[in-house]
């Protein structure tokens, strides 16, 4: 399924910032983990993703550095800035607070939903 | 070595090489290319985005995804580029930013102005002055209002024909104890049938002068030079542009030159024991004053004030040389007519002026019905055309208006607030010239003027007053030195009749109180009576003059030690600043015409 595009504007920098906040990753790196993670629901092209790194580069959220890859080539990786950091955690709690109150309203499955989530994202 | 580092510098921001030397399969390859164009980035910035993208193909590659599977993963090209661009733009350095923003911000102003002056532009140009009122007809109602047969300006015109031009050896200042005055007098009794054609005209109860900017073609016997007033009608409207600044006034110097002559003609027939004679020439002198002032123009006022004034120069002169030719009665008709001149009211009347302004005002502005409106191209053509006439250095006439107009229109006063201003500055010159001198400040209406040439701002916003408006400093003075002068005559013809009926002079002046002088004049300069004493047994009448100190009597002199009467009645800013001295009324201290002043009976 996929996310409508407002809907992702929203979501789809919370989801990157998670990403980061386990260390560095460059962007096929963060298609691949976002993909797999929610099962393509979170999945986004690059035409969505570098203009948001970009973005959030330009807020000070996050950072990037060109270095050698593991497979020896080198790429552009990100990471997260503390103001990122902050961020990531404000913004966590919105969108818990805003699960909560679907959750209640029966619009998402409230525990099975959020399990299933808390379980595809590592913590 | 410098070609080394270009080389590795601009390979690393070739887009181009960078794709080619990825070997990405030609469908991802064509993507990468069309976001680094369409990004429309920098150099660097291009480059940063393509070898990202490379990357992240070359991964996907990698991983077993097909080239197609990859493009259509990424989305449309166009937008990512576009979004990319934004992104990227949000990256840059904070002082390019400020660039970006003062460019954008310099442009929204210039946007702004020629958006302004567009509109400013269209206002000026598409507006249209309506001539409504016909202020030339107002100029003429008096003239108009004098039947053909009562006008005294055919009669003068004969007059003056028959005068013809002057000879320049005749000075028409000069006074019997000149040394020119015998061929003055000789010139004056040669035209004595002209002369007594002027005093028949000064009887008239009008001038019957028509101003216009043509010429009527009975005039043409006076001036044949200017026959092309008459038939050109290119003349006509060139002169039209100006409004009424353009009007043509030509009898004006001619009526002055009248004047002079009745002047000589009276003390010629002084010499000849005719005081008859020499009454009707003052009667006439003051007859014609009032003729030169038909036209209620300040320069037609101020001509008629200077007719008056050497009427009653004429006056003083004979009654300190020869008082015994004027009988009691004709001093009594004398002394009634002076008190009588321009009505009994002596002041300074700017209606011509009020109406030429008003003229500029309809030819200038729209007319919204309210009394408003805004400035149009036409009146400024005409406005620029003023200009020219007043003194701008180019040979032609402005023939269309500069690209500044619209900025001008923006700025001027409206038609309202133009016509308030100038009420207001009128109405101040008026009611200051009415006070007598102790009281009046008319340097303050010229700052008044002066003020809307101060700035470039003030001066457009009020341009038509600063060219239009008159100086009124010296204008408005003009009355009330008359009003002393004529003042000093009524005295001087009381202290003849006391002497004839006393056989002395009076002590003072109230001693003529009430009945040869309803009242002692005020000095002008100060409120207080005139001043009168008696200097070895001869009359000295004076005002404490321009410094406004009580000289005793004493003339002033100039710079080089010589009498100078006339400084004692020159009205400077600056009082303290004025010739030591006082302005000595009666009798005059004669001032030979071309020589230094020599003290008259009682002057010295």
């Amino acid at each position: 399924m996929r996310i409508e595009r407002e809907l992702m504007r929203g979501a789809g920098p919370v989801a990157v910032l998670k990403l980061l906040q386990r260390g560095e990753m460059y962007g096929y790196e963060m298609v691949e983990t976002l993909s797999e993670q929610t099962k393509g629901v979170l999945g986004m092209g690059q035409s969505t993703l570098y203009p948001m790194l970009y973005n959030l580069q330009a807020k000070g959220l996050i950072t990037s550095r060109r270095r050698q890859a593991d497979s020896g080539r080198q790429r552009r990786y990100y990471a997260l800035t503390k103001k990122g950091s902050k961020r990531l955690a404000s913004e966590t709690k919105q969108w818990q607070a805003l699960v909560g109150a679907m959750g209640a309203l029966g619009i998402v499955a409230g525990r099975e939903h959020g399990a299933s989530v808390a379980k595809a994202t590592p913590a | 070595m410098r070609d080394i580092v270009r080389g590795r510098l601009s390979g690393r921001t070739d887009v181009k090489r960078l794709v080619a030397a990825a070997e990405l399969p030609s469908p991802l390859a064509s993507i990468v290319l069309e976001v680094a164009r369409r990004s429309r980035l920098w150099r660097l910035e291009r480059a940063d985005v393509a070898d990202e993208l490379i990357a992240h193909f070359v991964d996907g590659l990698s991983a077993g995804s097909s080239p197609q599977a990859l493009a259509d993963a990424f989305g449309p090209a166009r937008q990512a580029a576009r979004l990319i661009r934004r992104a990227k733009r949000r990256n840059r350095p904070l002082l390019w930013k400020a660039w970006v923003r003062s460019v954008q911000a310099v442009g929204l102003v210039v946007g702004l102005v020629v958006v302004i002056y567009i509109v400013a532009a269209i206002r000026l140009f598409t507006g249209r002055p309506v001539l409504a009122h016909d202020y030339l007809a107002d100029l003429n109602a008096a003239a108009l209002a004098v039947p053909q047969t009562q006008r005294a300006w055919p009669m003068y015109r004969t007059a003056l024909v028959a005068l013809g031009e002057i000879p320049k050896e005749i000075d028409l200042r000069v006074r019997p104890a000149d040394s020119d005055w015998d061929e003055v007098a000789e010139f004056v009794a040669t035209h004595a049938e002209a002369l007594d054609l002027v005093r028949q005209a000064a009887a008239r109860p009008g001038l019957g002068y028509i101003v216009g900017f043509v010429m009527d073609e009975a005039d043409l016997a006076l001036w044949p030079e200017m026959e092309r007033y008459v038939h050109d009608r290119n003349v006509e409207m060139e002169m039209a542009k100006a409004g009424l600044m353009g009007l043509l006034l030509p009898h004006m110097a001619q009526l002055r030159k009248l004047g002079q002559l009745l002047a000589l003609d009276a003390h010629r027939a002084v010499a000849l024991g005719d005081g008859a004679l020499a009454a009707a020439d003052i009667e006439a002198s003051l007859g014609l004053a009032e003729h030169v002032r038909e036209a209620p123009f300040l320069i037609n006022e101020l001509s008629s004030l200077r007719v008056i004034g050497g009427a009653l120069t004429t006056v003083g002169e004979i009654l300190a040389e020869h008082p015994e030719i004027f009988t009691d009665s004709q001093l009594h008709a004398l002394a009634h007519r002076l008190a009588a001149v321009h009505g009994g009211r002596i002041q300074l009347r700017l209606d011509g002026e009020k109406l030429v302004f008003q003229d500029w005002v309809q030819r200038l502005y729209t007319d919204d019905g309210q009394g408003d409106g805004h400035l149009t191209a036409q009146g400024l053509r005409s406005l620029a055309y003023v200009g020219w006439m007043e003194g701008d250095s180019s040979d032609v006439p402005p023939s269309r208006v500069g690209p500044l107009a619209p900025a001008l229109g923006l700025v001027m006063a409206g038609r309202r607030e133009m016509t308030e201003e100038s009420s207001r500055l009128f109405a101040l010159a008026e009611a200051e010239s009415a006070k007598p001198l102790w009281e009046q400040d008319l340097f303050k209406i010229d700052r008044n003027v002066e003020q809307h040439k101060g700035s470039f701002i003030h001066m457009a916003r009020y341009l038509p007053i600063a060219l239009l408006m008159p100086a009124f400093a010296k204008a408005g003075r003009s009355p009330q030195m008359l009003i002393q002068q004529r003042d000093a005559m009524l005295v001087a013809i009381g202290l003849e009749l006391y002497r004839r009926l006393n056989g002395a002079w009076p002590q003072s002046l109230e001693m003529l109180v009430p009945e040869l002088l309803p009242a002692v004049p005020a000095d002008r300069f100060d409120g207080r009576p005139l001043r009168y004493r008696l200097v070895d047994g001869t009359p000295l009448l004076y005002s404490i003059g321009a410094d406004r100190d009580d000289d005793g009597g004493r003339p002033p002199l100039d710079a080089r030690g010589r009498l100078a009467p006339k400084l004692g009645a020159r009205v400077v800013e600056d009082p303290t600043k004025a010739a030591d001295g006082d302005w000595i009324l009666w009798p005059p201290v004669l001032e030979p015409v071309g020589g230094s002043g020599s003290p008259g009976r009682a002057g010295g």
